[in-house]
């Protein structure tokens, strides 16, 4: 009986024990804890790389304190390592805080070390389990990753956050750039049927200033900044800045496309704007005659926009179909167009490799060491299957008449 | 004599159960007869009530020469009732009856009184002590002759009794507004009002060997399960006790799990969720001395039931049942989950709460589970005194309360505003849950929860949720498993569980439950259709 209770109360007690001793061990408070939204990677000096991490201020942030007193709203913190981890460690000889990853939105990495390459930045970033993949990564077009995470940004408070959802905006409006997360860097490094490429972003204006509270209280920032095309890699470094065009033509090629804007010059003068509402791309590669090529098939729904052209009626059935005709020429002059270049840079971006290993892979394994010979010749075939939707409120436009005059 | 016979019962009950050493001792005085003597048996009366005052004893003479008398209980018994068809006859028995014979002896007497005599309900013959006892003191007047060791007890019971009013717990929009009150004969009424059927059976016992408290076992005949009406027979009877004082002592006394704070038995002051229970086949036990009844067996889900549910429409009543297991949850979980991810699951929240929420905690002193705790306890606190202040100054308490916690705490930082929101959202949850026995038990179980997230995170929530429904899988309820309907999984049984199908479509009663010879509650056929004919009558005029 004794024995029993005895034994009882010692499990007892070690379950407590287990409990309140075990526990706790990660435990972290949210109020010891600095929230990073950015990371900016750049090289320093020959091969050390600085790390620079925004960090919120969540009293300057939150809306509900009234506790802030007119400083910023993030914080930049920069030290330099021989590696990501060590240098971020570095960081904490400046903070009074334990940096907090999983909220991370964006990380940018400077041109220089681009060039230089970007392999050995993602492995501390994937293997932490604190940090996350997903988020964003953008190359810092013609200068370094820690100027762009000090400008200061209106409207979003945290320029991390602004970075990221400038990112979606263009993804979903204009496609000229599109999102690249940091798995989708990986995954790309760890197959060798893809190239990278990455958003850009750059500072327009004076740095030195952009990081100024009084850089946003201006109604127009002299210092903004802003998303540019694609950056173009070859295997781990970057080579080229692709213009907003091809970029475009990346995206359509990618599937990337969710809205974007076209525009098809008229027969004698003027021009129609087509509004793409919704865009889907099928890359397959097809062999003729043992060889391969890559067929590109997209069906689009489009809205006409703009009608500025002189003469032309909205709403018959014979100006959508021509119309259709012309987006889609347009569409397949943009994409062979960027292809075209990215098979002079020799750099398989679109992933034509991966399409020929899905359609037959014994030929990518007894070809694969000639990629690099094949893949500029390949030929592309785009057919571009466009539906005019809708002409919007009007049928025959104001404009008419003025032209007519 | 009377009063060491109790003695000798409840030190029986401290000792241990089923001895029987005492017990013939106190034979003697349990089988004791009533003496001959009229003046004995007054003087025995008076000598073991301890000459209390409420206890009135009226000498009269019967038949010219015979002496009687009338004992009854000032304020329990109805005097008018008893003077009008009592006394008054008995007194002027001498002209009527009593003239034809000559010389007539006692018994006679007292057999003509009760069978000629008495013009109402209830008289029975009582021969020993124990008996007269018992009747006199829940209200009925004992009539004594001299000459004869037997005695008449009649029922004038009256006296004052709280009326029928509106029930404070459970209150519905629509439905019934009567409550049960502590008298057990106008519940068993309400009841019988509400189900004409002779099947509506009610078995009575008394419990407490002191209090003597009326219990009655309810039930209907072919619907409730056999097995399971004996097994509460068995289970009352088990009982030895010296006081019955609300049906709470029942409670604890015949349920399944003691050391579980779930309740294995439903307690309702509600009519017509009574007769809904009966109608399921439950058994209700109605104590005599509080309005609250309880029913038997029962399973979680009704304790998560309201009786609105089935007079409001369906597809509100299906809403409203889900919004109270969602509620449920919140009032269980809400706290530790905010603590858990608070202080270890950070990436879990969307950043912009999360930035909001640190720029919160920004300068609170506490970590997130001594602030819960802290503000678990001042809430509980709150509420207690708000239940046990008397009502005059029950405003002073909720600005007091709320001044203090929702205002005074945060703007003073000892906690964050999200706590607050938090603790009072989790309790307004608490409070739909509509079985308070079933909201007491949340309300333990929360404490619980929430030291286990704050030590363990979300790991240790998982864990004492996984331990929970293990152990809510274990228990049964009269034999029924406590999770029914659900675990074990009847399909056709959830048209009246986490949603309420509509009246037509509950066709069966629940089998886990009720007797399953006769299953079926309504015909075939009860969905209502459009008429069938000319629909356009009124368009053609």
């Amino acid at each position: 009986m004794t024995v029993n209770k005895m034994r009882r109360s010692f499990i007892l007690i070690m379950l407590l024990l287990s409990v309140s001793l075990g526990g706790c061990w990660d435990i972290r408070y949210l109020d010891e804890l600095s929230t990073t939204v950015a990371l900016g990677i750049d090289l320093s000096g020959n091969d050390e790389l600085q790390v620079t991490v925004q960090v919120v201020n969540p009293t300057e942030v939150s809306t509900a304190s009234k506790g802030g007193g007119g400083s910023s709203p993030v914080t930049t913190y920069s030290a330099t390592g021989k590696t990501v981890f060590e240098a971020i460690r570095q960081i904490s000889n400046e903070t009074s805080r334990r940096l907090f990853f999983s909220h991370n939105q964006v990380l940018v990495i400077g041109e220089e070390l681009a060039r230089k390459g970007v392999g050995d930045v993602f492995e501390f970033i994937e293997r932490d389990p604190e940090v996350r993949t997903d988020f964003y990564v953008v190359v810092a077009k013609g200068g370094k990753a820690a100027d762009v995470l000090k400008v200061t940004t209106p409207i979003e408070k945290i320029p991390g956050t602004k970075v990221h959802d400038n990112i979606e905006n263009v993804e979903n409006k204009s496609g000229t750039s599109f999102a690249v997360r940091v798995e989708d860097v990986i995954e790309t490094i760890g197959s060798d049927k893809k190239e990278i490429t990455m958003g850009s972003i750059e500072v327009i204006g004076n740095v030195e200033t952009g990081g100024d509270m009084k850089n946003v209280q201006k109604i127009d920032p002299q210092t903004i900044i802003k998303l540019d095309g694609m950056a173009v890699f070859k295997g781990e470094k970057l080579i080229q800045f692709f213009n907003a065009k091809r970029s475009r033509g990346i995206s359509w090629v990618d599937n990337k496309i969710k809205s974007t804007v076209v525009s098809v010059p008229c027969k004698n003068e003027g021009r129609t704007v087509i509004e793409i509402i919704h865009s889907s791309t099928k890359m397959k590669a097809k062999f003729q005659q043992g060889k391969p090529y890559i067929d590109i098939k997209i069906m689009q729904e489009a809205n006409i926009a703009e009608i500025l052209c002189p003469g032309m009626k909205g709403a018959a059935k014979a100006v959508f179909d021509q119309l259709a005709k012309e987006t889609g020429q347009e569409v397949t002059k943009e994409i062979t167009d960027t292809v075209t270049r990215a098979q002079k840079l020799n750099t398989d971006i679109f992933g034509f490799a991966d399409a020929i290993y899905k359609a037959n892979p014994s030929y990518w394994k007894k070809n694969r060491h000639n990629w690099d010979y094949i893949y500029p010749k390949i030929p592309i075939h785009v057919e571009v299957i466009t539906q005019i939707r809708r002409e919007g409120i009007r049928n025959k436009s104001y404009f008419e008449k003025i032209l007519r005059e | 004599m009377f009063s060491t016979y109790l003695k000798g019962k409840i030190k029986k009950k401290k000792a241990s159960r089923g001895e029987s050493q005492e017990k013939q001792d106190l034979q003697p005085f349990k089988e004791k007869k009533l003496f001959e003597d009229l003046k004995r048996n007054i003087e025995t009366v008076k000598t073991e009530l301890g000459h209390s005052n409420d206890i009135v004893i009226r000498e009269f003479r019967v038949g010219g020469n015979i002496q009687a008398a009338a004992l009854f209980t000032d304020g329990l018994s109805d005097q008018v009732t008893l003077s009008d068809f009592v006394i008054k006859g008995l007194m002027h028995l001498q002209d009527e009856a009593l003239s034809l014979e000559q010389n007539i002896g006692p018994e006679k007497i007292m057999q003509i009184v009760k069978e000629q005599l008495i013009t109402f309900g209830d008289v029975q013959e009582v021969s020993d002590w124990e008996q007269l006892f018992k009747r006199m003191l829940s209200g009925s007047s004992i009539l004594l002759f001299d000459g004869c060791d037997k005695a008449i007890s009649a029922a004038t019971k009256g006296g004052e009794q709280r009326g029928v009013t509106e029930p404070s717990t459970q209150t519905v929009i629509r439905g019934p507004r009567e409550a049960f009150t502590e008298s057990i004969r106008i519940n068993t009424s309400l009841l019988r009002r509400i189900i004409k059927s002779p099947k509506l059976w009610l078995e009575e016992r008394t419990i407490g060997e002191v209090t003597q408290t009326q219990v009655g076992i309810m039930y209907l005949k072919g619907i409730a399960n056999e097995e399971i009406v004996q097994e509460v027979r068995d289970r009352l009877d088990r009982i030895q006790i010296d006081a019955i004082l609300e049906s709470g002592y029942i409670e604890e006394l015949i349920q399944d799990e003691i050391w579980s704070p779930f309740p294995t038995v439903y307690n309702t002051e509600r009519p017509d969720v009574t007769a809904g229970g009966l109608l399921e086949g439950r058994v209700a036990i109605i104590v005599d001395g509080t309005p609250f009844v309880l029913l038997v067996p029962v399973v979680l889900n009704s304790f998560l039931q309201s009786a609105e549910d089935y007079y409001q429409r369906f597809d509100l009543g299906s809403f409203l049942r889900l919004l109270r297991f969602a509620s449920l949850f919140v009032a269980l979980l809400f706290p530790s989950l905010y603590v858990a991810i608070t202080t270890f699951h950070q990436e879990m929240l969307p950043t912009s709460l999360m930035l909001h929420l640190s720029a919160q905690r920004e300068g609170v002193p506490f970590p997130p589970i001594i602030e819960a705790l802290l503000m678990e306890i001042v809430f509980e606190v709150l509420r207690e005194a708000g239940v046990r202040m008397p009502s005059a100054v029950g405003n002073t308490i909720s600005i007091v309360g709320a001044l203090v916690i929702g205002q005074a705490a945060v703007e003073a930082g000892i906690v964050a505003p999200a706590m607050v929101i938090v603790v009072s959202f989790t309790a307004i949850a608490n409070f739909v849950i509509p079985a308070i026995s079933l909201a007491i038990a949340v309300r333990l179980l929360r404490f619980g929860l929430l030291i286990l997230s704050g030590t363990l995170g979300m790991f240790g929530v998982a864990v004492g949720l996984l331990v929970l429904v293990l152990h809510l899988a274990s228990i049964r309820s009269f034999g029924i498993p406590y999770l029914s309907p659900f675990a074990p999984f009847m399909r056709n049984q959830q048209r009246d569980a986490l949603f309420r199908f509509p009246q037509w479509a509950m066709d069966t009663r629940p089998p886990f439950i009720s007797d399953d010879e006769d299953l079926v509650r309504q015909g075939n056929n009860q969905k209502p259709e459009k008429p069938q004919g000319d629909q356009s009558r009124h368009d053609g005029e």
